[in-house]
Formats: C-alpha cells, structure tokens, sequence
C-alpha cells in the first residue's frame, strides 16, 4: 500500500486572548465540520472536490453581499482586513499599489481544524484549496482578481493572498 | 411561525464577536448540506459528519467529562452560554437540560431561506453531534423542545442510559 504523505506544517496561533481563543475554537470546529461535510458527501457518492469547490464557491459568493461596492482596490483590502481577520489569521500586508495587493495570513485555523482530521498532507493540500473558494467566490462577485500564492498547508511559512483590480481607469 | 431573537447580552461586542463565529459556522452547514441535497443526498450525509464530529469532540474536548454535571459545564463554552443564551437545568445523577434562548445559526439560516421546513432539517442537522457526544458519554440525547419548532427555547435534553 502507498504510504501517505504527511507533512510538518507551521499553523501556529500566537494571538491568544480569552475571546480570540473562543473564536478560534468557532473556527476551528467550522474547518471539521467542512472536512466532514465532504468526507461524508463522498461517501454518499459524490465527487470530492467537485462538491468541496461548488458549495464552499457558494459561501463565498455569499459573503461579498457584507462588502459593498468599493472604488479603488487599498478600500477593499482594509476592508477585508477587519478585527476578525486581524484575530483569527494575523494578516500581513504585504504589498499594495492600485492595481494589486497581497496579504499573507501567518496563521489558519480552519487548517487547525482540518489538521485535527487528518494528517494526509495531499488531502490537506487539496481541502486548503477547495476552502479558499471563499475568497474566490467573494472575489469574483466583487469584480476583482484573486491568486493563491504559496501556503501554510503545502509547507511554507504563510499564506500570499493575491488581489488584482480588474476595472479599468 | 419561528421566533428567534436575541433579548440578552445584546450590543455587547464579545457576544456579537462570538454570534458572528457560529453564524460564520452555520453557513458553512447550510451550502455544504444544501451542495450535497441539490446534487442528489438526502440529509442523512449531513447528519453524519456532524455525527462523526461529535465522536471527536467526546474524545478530545471532552474526554474527561466522566459524570452529565461535568458534560454541562463544558458544554457552556461562551459562545454557548452568551451566545446562544443558554442555561443549564441540573437534573443530577439522571442528566441535564440545556435550554437555549437564542440561535444564532437559525438567524443566519433565516436569512438565506424563508422555507421553515428546510431551516428544520439545518438544526437537526447541527443538534446531530450532540447524539453521538451523548452516546459515548452513556447519555440519551433528545431535542425535546427547538425554536425551528416555534417553541420559546430549544430544550436539548441528555439523559442517564
């Protein structure tokens, strides 16, 4: 039998006050409650990741109805960069002009949550990927481009989460 | 018709913190469920997972919850007791109830569906890790009473096997 892939993944949290910390556990459980969501989908007889993206591209289509129009690209990342965010992924603005942005996220606790299901690193490779169909989804509905650079689930220090502005001037 | 408002820690910012979490959560039920019953799954799939998570939760977070007393305490996590509203009602050596006055996860389903029935099967789906915590903690779980159900508080019932 092949053997599995498992990785040692850098996913530390290091903001730790009493309501970041009851956050987290929110969050975490949201990761599982997603793992096992798919894993019992497939069972039933659905495909993977062809399941995984449509719904999780639903929420994310979702959740742009909480962000509004936005006239220049640095109004939406500071947008996107709200105290939950700040708590729970402790992003870094990385780069900014008009035109693109990147944000790196030092921490993911839905990759907590995942990594409480599994040690696989190929599946945790895939789940990551099939979850950032949130900001695919968010993204696009916004009329924004959207790159996932490098990730903590495929062994890198961070998360590069890209952002374009697609509309011309 | 359902009532489900919140009437306690209200414009408190650490439970509207906490609200925002479950919500955040109960979204992720609704799409992967509905993803699932759109394409052909019962609910039974949903059930399942929560099921399953709920075998986790009885082995790790709770792991050492050996009597229903210690159970209830941790099960009243803040986001439980603040943002659900929720109580416990100690019954003893026989268990305990845990009413909860206010869900967030059914406000937020009620924003994404007006059909009652569905938002119904949403909670069973979600009050089904509770069944499988119960079980492996020599407990019968029943939801004797749910705000889907038009009742005032949802009574989630754990009693001695």
């Amino acid at each position: 039998m092949e053997e599995k892939k498992t990785m040692k993944m850098k996913n530390t949290p290091l903001v730790n006050d009493t309501l970041s910390k009851e956050v987290r556990f929110e969050n975490e459980k949201r990761g599982m409650i997603y793992f096992q969501m798919v894993k019992h989908a497939v069972a039933a007889g659905l495909d993977k990741e062809k399941f995984a993206r449509a719904a999780v591209n639903r929420i994310g289509r979702d959740n742009s109805r909480d962000f509004g129009k936005y006239d220049s690209l640095p109004e939406f990342v500071y947008s996107f960069m709200n105290e939950g965010l700040i708590s729970q992924f402790r992003p870094e603005l990385k780069e900014m002009d008009d035109d693109r942005a990147r944000v790196d996220f030092h921490y993911c606790p839905m990759l907590g949550g995942l990594s409480n299901m599994t040690e696989d690193a190929d599946e945790l490779e895939l789940l990551c990927d099939c979850a950032m169909e949130t900001d695919r989804g968010l993204t696009s509905s916004l009329g924004l481009g959207f790159e996932l650079g490098h990730t903590i689930a495929t062994g890198y220090d961070t998360c590069e989460l890209c952002f374009k502005w697609k509309e011309k001037r | 018709m359902m009532k489900n408002v919140p009437t306690k820690y209200v414009n408190n910012k650490s439970t509207d913190t906490l609200r925002a979490a479950v919500e955040n959560q109960a979204k992720w039920i609704y799409y992967l469920t509905v993803e699932g019953m759109e394409n052909g799954l019962s609910c039974e799939f949903a059930k399942d997972a929560m099921k399953e998570l709920g075998e986790y939760y009885a082995d790790t977070e709770y792991k050492d919850c050996d009597t229903a007393g210690k159970l209830s305490k941790k099960l009243m996590r803040r986001s439980m007791e603040f943002g659900h509203e929720a109580e416990i009602e100690d019954l003893g050596e026989e268990g305990f109830d845990l009413k909860i006055g206010y869900c967030p996860m059914v406000n937020l389903w009620s924003k994404l569906t007006d059909d009652e029935e569905r938002i119904g099967t949403l909670c069973d789906v979600a009050c089904s890790m509770y069944d499988k915590i119960a079980e492996k903690k020599g407990l019968r779980f029943e939801k004797t009473a749910a705000i889907t159900q038009g009742c005032e508080a949802c009574r989630l019932s754990f009693r001695k096997e």
